[in-house]
């Protein structure tokens, strides 16, 4: 099977805001999210998959067909379903791109070996908070 | 043995206290403040309140290194990233954790967890192995499946009953633990007679589970049941055909028919073990006393 899907789990502001960018730049997008409102944040213009369901039962998971799956954003609320799902979809699914969002850094270490890689919002905002100052310093 | 017991509430609670003892160090960290409470009274032990999965908990309570790391909170990625973070940052050598997910049971193990438990699981497990025999034999496995646990109630027509185990030719590949009869259990030895409505606790490898339980269930032959049933009836001191006969006839004598037939019913079985030879015996008996 083709590998050429991008799926998104978790639709909160991120996960939102990437699949909407996926979709305009023409992707074949499914947004995943155990709680139908969550679509909300979806702008109209967005008219992809979206798909209501609790991603954390491998059941589920393969039921969606995940072999198809090229980019994969797990973006939910918590750090220990991202890094689950991280995992299942390296060591099950074999997906070539596995992006995960972590608001604890420290779980950076828990993804060394796999092919997955880590956002830390914290982290980028020290990154940016100290850029500034910088700025402001000189 | 450093065992970390991370969450939980009930089962926390118990398997604190199972390895509460000289040799063993504890470490307890629990999420919820009132558990945590609960535990260092019961214990007086002192428990670290915070999540499990957190790198901080591990630190703070001192969890690195642990021989044995025990998950039991709530939701099963909880224990997922407990266990991993356990295992890959802070060097435990054996994790466990508890699932409610059945699904989740060879999944996690396939990621890395040595051993997890799912009570569904279980459950669905000992149906699986009850259906397929009957519900008078139980099973659990323990230890990732390497050992199945037995448990089967005795009935009067199977063989090894009222036999003692020393002559019951209990097979070498499995063991009984111990037999449970009525109120009493009983730590068996040779000597023990078994009986009917015993419960027999066994243990094997799973993969000799059907061939015990065959073992088990093997009925008596048809000889053995008769014997049996003689035996009984001598001891009850009557016998269901012959009591037709001393019908007809206990008015005259009083004491006579009844010994005449014991000793002749106690002869019959070892002079001949066809039925046939037993009808023929009380019409003798009753020709006998006719002339």
């Amino acid at each position: 099977m083709t590998r050429n899907k991008t799926y998104i789990i978790g639709c909160g502001r991120l996960g939102a805001s990437i699949a909407l960018d996926a979709y305009a730049k023409g992707d074949n997008v499914t947004v995943i999210d155990e709680k139908e409102e969550s679509f909300d944040l979806l702008s109209e213009s967005y008219a992809g998959y979206t798909q209501v369901l609790d991603a954390t039962d491998i059941k589920t998971l393969e039921r969606l067909g995940m072999d198809s799956v090229r980019d994969l954003i797990v973006t939910t609320g918590n750090d220990n379903v991202n890094l689950f799902l991280a995992h299942v979809a390296d060591k099950v699914f074999h997906i070539p791109h596995i992006y995960v969002r972590f608001d604890d850094p420290s779980l950076k270490d828990l993804i060394q070996g796999y092919n997955i890689q880590g956002i830390y919002p914290f982290q980028l905002s020290f990154e940016t908070f100290t850029a500034l100052k910088k700025e402001d310093d000189r | 043995m450093k065992f970390v017991i991370a969450g939980g509430t009930h089962e926390a609670e118990y398997i604190v206290s199972m390895f509460h003892k000289k040799g063993n160090s504890l470490v307890i960290i629990n999420p919820s403040r009132e558990e945590a409470e609960i535990l260092r009274e019961r214990e007086n032990l002192s428990v670290y309140v915070g999540a499990p999965w957190k790198n901080i908990s591990f630190e703070e309570s001192g969890a690195e290194n642990a021989d044995i790391f025990i998950s039991l909170c709530e939701r099963d990625t909880d224990n997922y990233a407990s266990c991993m973070m356990a295992k890959n940052a802070y060097g435990a050598k054996k994790c466990i954790c508890l699932v409610n997910n059945p699904n989740n049971v060879e999944l996690y193990r396939s990621l890395g967890i040595d051993s997890v438990i799912s009570s569904t699981y279980l459950l669905g497990d000992s149906v699986k192995a009850s259906a397929s025999v009957e519900d008078i034999i139980k099973a659990i496995s323990l230890e990732n499946n390497q050992v199945a646990m037995i448990e089967a109630t005795l009935l009067r027509r199977f063989r090894i009953t009222g036999k003692r185990i020393m002559d019951a030719g209990f097979p070498k590949y499995a063991s009984i633990s111990c037999i449970v009869r009525g109120d009493e259990v009983i730590i068996p030895n040779g000597q023990v007679v078994l009986q009917a409505k015993d419960k027999l606790l066994m243990v094997c490898s799973p993969l000799d589970q059907a061939r015990l339980t065959a073992f088990i269930q093997t009925r008596k032959s048809e000889e053995e049941e008769r014997l049996e049933e003689e035996a009984l009836s001598r001891l009850m001191g009557q016998d269901e055909e012959p009591a037709v006969v001393e019908v007809q006839k206990p008015a005259p004598v009083k004491k006579a028919p009844a010994k005449k037939p014991a000793a002749k019913k106690a002869a019959a079985p070892k002079s001949s073990a066809k039925a046939p030879a037993k009808k023929a015996a009380p019409k003798k008996k009753s020709t006998k006393k006719g002339e």
